[in-house]
């Protein structure tokens, strides 16, 4: 994963690999730096962080869900959030709102809001009497994916070609986008970090919970309490990471199932790893993406393309080899 | 001697209708408890109502003479194991890991187990005789094995009580005498108190001293398999005639032929 970061940061057009290592050196030791120099690395190293915290939050909120949910194929988008998301996005983009949150766009915001919606709405609807039912939640949060991506189309229907570019764009999840400050990536990565060590933290009570609600009940662990803690968690971290990134596939689904195979289903190591597992995934993508577009010419792949091309087929290779 | 478990004037409904109706009695430490009766008679129910799973409508549910609502979830556990029918563990954990999650209730979600944790596990996958298969996957298990893994896991928690809802409804004769046979030698040699309900009224009567009989969520019967398994009784409960039968110190229920 270091490697990986070393490469990406190295890597790039405007400054050669040798350049870059001694302005790398110069940025992190608080050295001078040219100006141009500076800016290459600022947006190289910010866009790399990006990348980063986008791997860690779905891989480890995927691995928190397939525990939550008792279901291997479950992955954080499986509440509705990147529909939600997407139709938050569309709709600040339709609307051309401006303004927004301190260094948050209104897509940004609306993206939140709109995915933090979808995963309410679910919720709403699948818990009664006091009992969240994972299962009603599953369901719920397909129909509400269903019904936020098409008024995803609907929007798409009734907006200008040049809006629908973008909104295209963002749904597909793109880490290439100025919109991306360090700022942003900054509040970003502050969230990531506080969620992510909770699961780890949780790691414990996620292995019990993975057996099974009743069984996780008579081993000593509040239940009820604790679904809603690792939904919110969930939630909240795999929205911030959309509304930044827009909604990056497979990493939440692929990662944490892949991993399970090699450190087994304990859930501390599983969940150090899916951190690091998917970090390194997301990066090394979005750099190739990255140096292809720049170095060949070619246009601009968004990394969610090819997260999703890699993992979909990975994930099938996995189906039909052992079943799940 | 002050009661380990005691339900008073319990009730609990269903959305579908009542379930149970009114059930009081007490066990004491070191009993071994059945609770059989027909099918909806709210059996499992029940046993949910005194591990702390249901709440009960009205009554109390009192563990070692608290109402069991006032216990943290991780004390209870430390006091009282379920075994439930049937577990899913979709998840392939080893044998040895899932016995020592029920260290959970006394570790909590931080502290490391310790060596009086791995002696407790290591004694109670010894006891159910799944040492051999500890480093194995719970989901290359066979029935008997994962049903012994499971009452492993449950005696890892150190509890003092442990539920049971029909151990050994999928297993074959031999694997039923084996948990039974290890629960009577638990029962008898560290006093642990067990609670198991039950639809084989052979193995209730064979195993138990005391058999708890319910019907349309009432107590109709508490006492000794002699008198509890009575042939009126249990003709007039599970609606066909039921013949008895004592040998070898043993009673024997047979429902009588339909012709």
């Amino acid at each position: 994963m270091v490697a990986v970061c070393v490469v990406s940061a190295l890597i790039g057009p405007g400054l050669g690999p040798a350049r870059s290592a001694r302005a790398l050196g110069a940025f992190f030791a608080g050295g001078v730096l040219p100006a141009d120099e500076y800016a290459v690395m600022l947006v190289r190293l910010t866009r790399l962080a990006a990348a980063l915290c986008v791997g860690v939050a779905l891989a480890t909120a995927g691995t928190a869900l397939q525990a939550l949910l008792r279901n291997p194929l479950a992955d954080p988008y499986i509440l509705g959030i990147a529909a939600g998301g997407g139709f938050g996005a569309a709709v600040a983009t339709a609307l051309g709102l401006a303004g927004g949150i301190a260094a948050f766009s209104a897509v940004n915001v609306c993206a939140f809001a709109g995915a933090l919606a979808a995963v309410a709405a679910g919720f709403i609807v699948a818990r009664a009497a006091g009992i969240l039912s994972v299962h009603a939640l599953l369901l719920a949060g397909v129909m509400v994916g269903a019904f936020f991506t098409s008024l995803i189309l609907l929007v798409l229907a009734v907006v200008p070609a040049r809006d629908q570019h973008a909104v295209f764009l963002w749904l597909m999840g793109d880490l290439a986008s100025p919109d991306i400050t360090p700022l942003k990536v900054g509040f970003t990565a502050a969230l990531v970090a506080v969620c992510g060590g909770l699961f780890v933290v949780l790691a414990r009570p996620l292995d019990l919970i993975a057996l099974g609600e009743e069984s996780a009940f008579h081993l000593g662990l509040s239940v009820e309490k604790f679904k809603i803690l690792v939904l919110g968690c969930a939630a909240l971290v795999t929205a911030s990471v959309v509304a930044l990134a827009g909604p990056i596939g497979f990493v939440g689904i692929v990662v944490p199932h892949a991993l399970r195979r090699v450190m087994g289903p304990r859930h501390l190591p599983l969940l150090t790893a899916a951190a690091m597992g998917g970090a390194t995934l997301v990066a090394v993508g979005d750099t190739l993406v990255r140096v292809t577009a720049d170095y060949l010419s070619m246009p601009i792949v968004p990394v969610g393309v090819f997260t999703a091309l890699v993992g979909a087929p990975y994930f099938l290779a996995i189906l039909r080899k052992k079943g799940y | 001697m002050d009661a380990l478990i005691e339900a008073a004037d319990v009730y609990f409904s269903w959305p579908t209708g009542p379930a149970v109706n009114g059930v009081s009695f007490a066990v004491n430490p070191g009993e071994m408890v059945a609770v059989v009766g027909p099918n909806g008679a709210g059996k499992s129910t029940l046993l949910r109502l005194l591990s702390g799973y249901l709440k009960p409508a009205a009554g109390e549910v009192r563990l070692a003479g608290k109402d069991i609502r006032r216990y943290g979830r991780r004390e209870v556990a430390q006091l009282a194991a379920f075994v439930p029918q049937y577990s899913e563990v979709n998840l392939p954990y080893k044998v040895a890991e899932l016995a020592m999650l029920a260290r959970y209730a006394r570790l909590g979600p931080f502290r490391p187990p310790g060596a009086v944790d791995r002696a407790v596990v290591a004694e109670a996958l010894a006891f159910t005789g799944v040492a051999a298969l500890a480093d194995r996957p719970v989901s290359q298990l066979s029935g008997g094995e994962f049903q012994r893994a499971v009452l492993a896991r449950a005696l890892a928690q150190g509890p003092e009580l442990i539920f049971l809802d029909e151990p050994t409804a999928h297993l074959d004769i031999s694997h039923q005498i084996q948990i039974f046979s290890l629960l009577t030698r638990l029962n008898a040699r560290e006093g642990l108190t067990v609670v198991a309900v039950l639809h084989d009224l052979n193995t209730a009567a064979a195993y138990f001293p005391r058999v708890l009989l319910m019907a349309e969520g009432r107590l109709a019967a508490d006492g000794g398999p002699a008198d509890v398994f009575a042939e009126g009784l249990l003709s007039a409960i599970y609606g066909c005639a039921v013949k008895t039968y004592t040998a070898e110190g043993r009673r024997f229920i047979f429902p009588e032929m339909l012709s």
